[in-house]
């Protein structure tokens, strides 16, 4: 418990920082320490077949469960790739191809530098031949900062980690084993669809 | 992995800022009069700190970055890029080798950020020792319009025939479907390989429709054809798709099995003719598509008697 994704730890806490660079002037990027960032491996509560759209013209409450799908959307359908078999996965990345071939789905929910960082991590944990995680838990996120472009999720969410062929934790640094994180993530709406653009996640002893 | 970390981070701030920025140094903040320093092991990102230039990207050989008085420019990487595998999963080899590799090697990750997208092609390559790293074109743009052209959702005709419940031998029989479905369709798709991606769109038109009438006659017709009024006399309406019956439907199959409803099967087929365009004016021609409906008319014989 607690030190899973800490590869996607610095990973979601690096383009979180990205973007809090951009935008706020680099006033964040150095106050946290690797230790306490995670990447958050979720699961939602409810799912959708395809992107979730909205309109800017909508209204609060419909834009925030709309947000709060895409959230959800984007967290299972990262899931669902992590769960793959590994086996077939690497073979199609060793054969050279793309983790845009390989998870084109990734992009109704994400978009750079969040989908590099997802991508990155499958990557990752195909390469490193592991088994995603068994279970996972989203928790209640909440819709925290809506603006007609942009919105923010905060949430608690836990997952059972990813592990070896024996059954053994994963590296740390490919989500191994069980935990907890706390964060939030933030959203665009790019063409109507809500999607992940950065996200920055902390490990919490529990939820 | 902090200190990575950071570099990466601010490789990347660093990127991002000079799409914005029109001056100054690679790290230097927009509005925000701070700036991200990593010294190796420390980093540092905060106002007060001189700037400093960034080398690079990721740990890889990709982008340099040059500033000075004027405007800023930066070398983006470009796909592929390939950087050692441990730089990017620090303490992981990527595996075993592929079957066959030249050995000793190693993986390596491609990251390349070419344009906005940073994960267009992220993926991973072995190379012997000493061996370069390949170079690869993106995908031809062809293959992006295929693909697209497979996505294509294409909508079923709906028939419809006037006289509507039953025709007449020697009375022509309106053909027409939706004209509202008779419109261009297109889809974009984009092809990935580890140089890069490309996208296509693939465009479906409908051309003409074919009728099989179900008395062994085709039908052919270069639109969706002209939907028959009623509120209108039939003298002052034409249409350049019918089908005049010679014979009844009698002894026809029947919809409910009720002998006396015999009627023709009777089928529309729209043929689309299917082309793509990619970039710099790349285009091309694909196969044609076809969409088809189906209904049923029962046609009845108008007896009348010769005095």
């Amino acid at each position: 418990m607690g030190s899973h994704g800490q590869k996607g730890r610095g990973r979601s806490w690096t383009f979180g920082c990205v973007l809090g660079m951009a935008a706020m002037g680099l006033a964040a990027c150095g106050s946290g320490s690797s230790s306490s960032t995670s990447t958050v491996r979720s699961t939602p509560t409810t799912s959708s077949a395809g992107p979730t759209t909205t309109t800017t013209g909508g209204s609060t409450s419909g834009n925030q469960a709309a947000v709060l799908s895409a959230w959800q959307s984007a967290q299972q359908t990262l899931y669902g790739y992590l769960q793959a078999p590994w086996q077939q996965d690497r073979a199609n990345l060793v054969a050279g191809q793309t983790a845009a071939t390989l998870w084109p789905n990734l992009a109704n929910y994400f978009v750079d530098p969040a989908l590099k960082s997802e991508q990155t991590f499958l990557v990752g944990v195909k390469m490193g031949q592991l088994n995603g995680p068994t279970s996972f838990d989203l928790g209640t996120p909440k819709v925290v900062a809506l603006a007609p472009m942009t919105a923010t999720v905060a949430g608690c969410i836990h997952d059972t980690g990813t592990a070896t062929a024996t059954g053994a934790p994963g590296p740390p640094t490919l989500g191994g084993g069980a935990g907890y994180a706390s964060g939030t993530w933030d959203l665009v709406l790019v063409g109507g669809t809500w999607k992940v653009a950065s996200f920055k996640t902390t490990t919490v002893p529990k939820c | 992995m902090r200190t990575k970390v950071c570099r990466l981070a601010a490789a990347l701030a660093g990127l991002a800022l000079l799409v914005v920025a029109p001056s100054g140094k690679a790290w230097a903040v927009v509005g925000g009069g701070g700036t991200c320093t990593d010294n190796g092991s420390t980093v540092s990102c905060g106002s007060g700190v001189p700037g400093t230039t960034g080398t690079g990207s990721g740990g890889g050989s990709g982008g340099t970055t040059t500033g000075g008085g004027g405007a800023t420019t930066v070398s983006v990487p470009t796909c592929p890029n390939y950087v050692p595998y441990s730089s990017e999963f620090p303490g992981q080899d990527g595996g075993p080798p592929p079957a066959g590799a030249t050995q000793p090697g190693a993986w390596y990750f491609n990251t390349c950020a070419t344009g906005s997208a940073t994960s267009q092609a992220t993926g991973v390559v072995w190379l012997a020792t000493g061996q370069a790293a390949p170079t690869v074109p993106p995908p031809d743009p062809a293959v992006a319009g295929a693909q697209a052209a497979s996505e294509l959702q294409l909508p079923t005709p709906t028939l419809t025939l006037s006289p509507s419940t039953t025709g007449y031998v020697n009375l022509a029989e309106w053909l027409w479907i939706t004209s509202s479905m008779w419109h261009p369709l297109s889809t974009t798709a984009q092809a990935c390989n580890a140089g890069g991606c490309v996208a296509a769109t693939a465009t479906a038109t409908p051309s003409y429709v074919t009728w099989d009438t179900g008395d062994g006659t085709r039908v052919t017709c270069n639109g969706p054809g002209t939907p028959y009024n009623p509120a209108l006399p039939a003298t002052d309406q034409s249409t350049t798709c019918e089908h005049t019956y010679a014979t009844s439907s009698a002894g026809q199959s029947s919809p409910d099995g009720n002998p006396n409803d015999a009627a023709f099967p009777i089928t529309a087929t729209i043929t689309w003719t299917v082309a793509w365009a990619g970039p710099n004016g790349s285009a091309g021609a694909l196969s044609s598509l076809t969409t088809r409906g189906v209904t049923s008319l029962k046609v009845a014989q108008i007896e009348s008697v010769n005095n």
